[in-house]
């Protein structure tokens, strides 16, 4: 009994030895994988800050394309009297795409220039355009009133560029949430006259 | 017996002892890309609000960089005219922070400090 002590003693104080260099390894690895999720969590929220510029620059560059002149009244009645949306991507139940008609044509015009400058600014952001509409400020849609302000929606994705998930991530936005591409939507107001 | 059990217990804490410094190492060197990431994500909202004001129709000829961020004193703000594949003039605003550097000299603080947080923002210019 007596001479079983001294070597369970050996075996116990054997198995502490290193003891605190498991732990400090531990610790150390545990505080790099943690400093790595933050930095990527970091990277997140700088791409989402991104995006939240590209969206501000893209719905702000449609709004400015919608310059005075006859194409933005034509456009603006047309919206108003909600015959055709300026839409994209174009909704399958809408209308049927713009017939010869001059006063359509110019109404085509102008959704496309703004909805172009949108598409522009973003791309200028590094960002892609997902979503994009434009219509009359519902809040000024008073009986007996013409045309008031023209608001844009405009929702954009910036790959947000894990090197952790980049091999997964797909090419478009849509598909992989917002692990892949981080999203962002901004509005921007006309007055009309 | 109690002279060998004080110094395996004088081991452990010269092992503890030299780990520490490797946890710490790792602990700033995490807090470091936190404060770059930070500062990235505040340069990119400078740009943008500096960008907002340079395209605006508005009388001020350039905008008070010190109104949109005090603390960014040692910020450099570049910005370039050009025109866009429409052909309406656009204006980049690009925005340098001085990287804030948390680690010593002796551990690289200068390739960090190389590591410039960088925001930067198109914008269309407003017709007046």
């Amino acid at each position: 009994m007596l001479s079983r002590r001294p070597a369970t003693l050996r075996r116990r104080r054997a198995r502490c030895r290193g003891g605190a260099v498991l732990l400090v390894v531990a610790a150390s690895a545990t505080t790099l994988l943690a400093g790595m999720a933050a930095a990527v969590e970091g990277a997140a929220a700088a791409a989402g800050q991104r995006a939240a510029s590209a969206a501000d620059a893209s719905a702000h560059a449609a709004a400015v394309a919608l310059g005075p002149g006859e194409a933005r009244d034509a456009l603006s009645a047309s919206l108003q009297a909600g015959v055709r949306p300026c839409q994209f991507p174009y909704p399958r139940e809408a209308p049927a795409p713009p017939s010869p008609d001059t006063a359509e044509e110019r109404d085509t015009d102008a959704c496309q220039a703004a909805f172009n400058a949108a598409r522009s600014a973003a791309k200028d952001n590094g960002a892609a355009l997902v979503f994009f509409v434009l219509g009359p400020d519902l809040r000024d849609a008073v009986p007996g009133v013409g045309t008031g302000r023209i608001q844009v929606i405009v929702h954009v994705a910036v790959p947000r560029r894990l090197f952790i998930a980049q091999r997964v991530c797909p090419d478009l936005p849509g598909d992989g949430g917002g692990l892949c591409w981080a999203e962002a939507t901004a509005a921007a107001q006309r007055r009309w006259r | 017996m109690g002279r060998a059990r004080a110094g395996e217990r004088g081991s452990a804490t010269v092992e503890l002892l030299a780990g520490l410094p490797v946890l710490s190492f790792c602990l700033l060197i995490a807090w470091q890309s936190l404060t770059l990431v930070r500062q990235t994500a505040e340069a990119e909202a400078d740009a943008r609000a500096a960008a907002r004001q340079l395209v605006a129709c508005s009388s001020a000829p350039a905008p008070d960089y010190r109104a949109i961020d005090a603390n960014t004193d040692a910020a450099s703000y570049a910005v370039a005219r050009g025109i866009d594949g429409s052909g309406a003039d656009t204006t980049t605003v690009t925005v340098t922070l001085p990287a804030l550097s948390l680690l010593p000299p002796l551990f690289g603080a200068s390739r960090f400090a190389q590591v410039a947080p960088t925001g930067r923002v198109t914008m269309r210019q407003e017709r007046c």
